[in-house]
């Protein structure tokens, strides 16, 4: 009896820290869609810039659509603006990114903020809900998107710092990321 | 001719391929990434009137500084202004892109450019050529147009050579048409695929006259079509064969055979890991 308690509380030990290290929260990958481009010697060049950052992992790449997946090192913090920059230096634009993030049971409401990995993620557009596992969302920025689909956004929206263009991090200094489910 | 033209059309339209805007003759608006070194060597070969091959070496070392500003070096070597193959000068071109409109398969640039010559040879040539003939400065604009399928580009500039048998300048206006397509792969699936494309550049040339030195004035137009392999999504190579449609131009080859290699090296010096 005692040892199958025993066995029991061990058997339990193994499936939290397992559980724990699965729900790590971190971001999972980032798939950018490059615009402006159509040759595979302009790809190469997005590319081969992307994996200079030293967060970077591996990029993987859809020639057809120009669309790049970046997964991330564990160890160092991703940085969505970093990646536009390499995106930018080799000449293009981007024209969305979308980030899945592991979320460990995080409620957001509309207009709500998060940090996540030392930046401010500010929530537009959603419903109030529970993030929890791997769930997409799209940034919503200047530069994150087609300038036309920008301006059609930054049009809607009621949110003062989108309508015009300014940071609204609660924290002074870190930098803010308008994003959307 | 109406024939001719209607299937060129279809083929054009028939392939599902999309624009290329890597002309063989000139620059696109577009810049290279930044910190890419690119390096070219080209040769262009023509047959002149005792049979002899001249030949015309134009070597090319490129930098993209940031996503706005770019920069050539060039070296010069030929015979075509001589019995003997000489070393024809020097050369820096800069281009700085100011517009950019991106969309979805489709993009409209604007980008200003410069070059700066220097040649120690002495030719005598009625030709006006800052790039193996006279030294000289041109500054021009070039926009560059992709439509899904058709990739545009208008280049003009305006060119003061100062011959190296005199000092007194002397001007030409020059501009460039050129269309590209990408005729394979059909769809892109990995870097290691070979692309194929095709080029069409109608290059002209307007000499200004200047009775106190032995330049005349003249005219010249070049067809120049091109067939172009991108190997690994890194090298590539230009095959061109110019032909000239109208000419007013002493000593002006009117047809010549141009080979040309280009290799790329990204994240060259700053952003090695």
């Amino acid at each position: 009896m005692k040892m199958k308690t025993l066995k029991k509380i061990i058997a339990l030990f193994f499936i939290l820290t397992i559980n724990s290290a699965i729900a790590n929260a971190q971001f999972v990958s980032v798939e950018i869609k490059a615009s402006g481009l159509t040759c595979s010697m302009c790809s190469n060049s997005i590319d081969k810039a992307l994996r200079t950052l030293t967060f970077v992992k591996e990029v993987t790449v859809n020639l057809q659509t120009t669309s790049f997946t970046v997964t991330f090192k564990t160890d160092a913090p991703v940085q969505l603006e970093d990646m536009k920059n390499k995106i930018e230096g080799a000449g293009f634009f981007v024209a969305g990114m979308t980030a899945t993030y592991h979320f460990n049971n995080q409620k957001i409401t509309n207009d709500s903020h998060l940090s996540i990995e030392k930046n401010d993620y500010h929530f537009v557009d959603v419903s109030e809900q529970i993030l929890n596992g791997d769930v997409a969302f799209k940034v919503m920025d200047k530069g994150y998107m087609l300038t036309k689909e920008y301006k059609k956004h930054k049009k809607k929206s009621a949110i003062p710092c989108i309508k015009n263009g300014t940071s609204c991090s609660p924290t002074a200094g870190t930098k803010t990321y308008h994003v959307t489910l | 001719m109406k024939y001719l033209a209607s299937i060129l059309l279809s083929v054009f339209f028939h392939f599902s391929g999309l624009a290329q805007e890597l002309f063989p003759m000139t620059e696109p608006a577009s810049n290279m990434a930044s910190d890419a070194l690119g390096l070219r060597l080209g040769i262009s070969n023509y047959q002149s009137n005792n049979y002899n091959i001249k030949s015309q070496i134009k070597s090319e070392v490129m930098y993209g500084i940031n996503a706005r500003w770019m920069f050539h070096i060039n070296g010069y070597f030929s015979d075509f202004y001589s019995k003997a193959f000489l070393f024809q000068g020097v050369g820096s071109y800069f281009k700085y892109r100011f517009l950019s409109m991106d969309s979805e398969h489709r993009h409209t640039r604007m980008a200003a450019f410069g070059r700066v010559t220097y040649n120690p040879t002495k030719n005598y040539t009625s030709d006006l050529n800052i790039e193996g003939a006279q030294s000289g400065l041109a500054a021009g604009l070039v926009i560059t147009q992709l439509l899904h399928r058709l990739a545009l580009s208008v280049t003009l500039n305006e060119t003061k050579a100062y011959s190296s048998t005199g000092i007194i300048p002397e001007n030409s206006f020059n501009y460039n048409l050129s269309a590209g397509y990408l005729i394979y792969p059909r769809k892109y699936t990995n870097y290691k695929q070979t692309n194929c494309n095709l080029y069409v550049e109608a290059m002209g040339k307007t000499i200004t006259a200047n009775p106190e030195n032995n330049f005349a004035a003249g005219s010249s137009l070049d067809i120049i079509p091109s067939i172009q392999f991108i190997f690994n999504s890194q090298t590539r190579l230009d095959i061109s064969y110019k032909r000239s449609v109208y000419n007013t131009i002493v000593y002006n080859a009117h047809q010549s055979i141009m080979v040309k290699v280009e290799h790329n090296i990204f994240n060259a010096f700053r952003n090695r890991k």
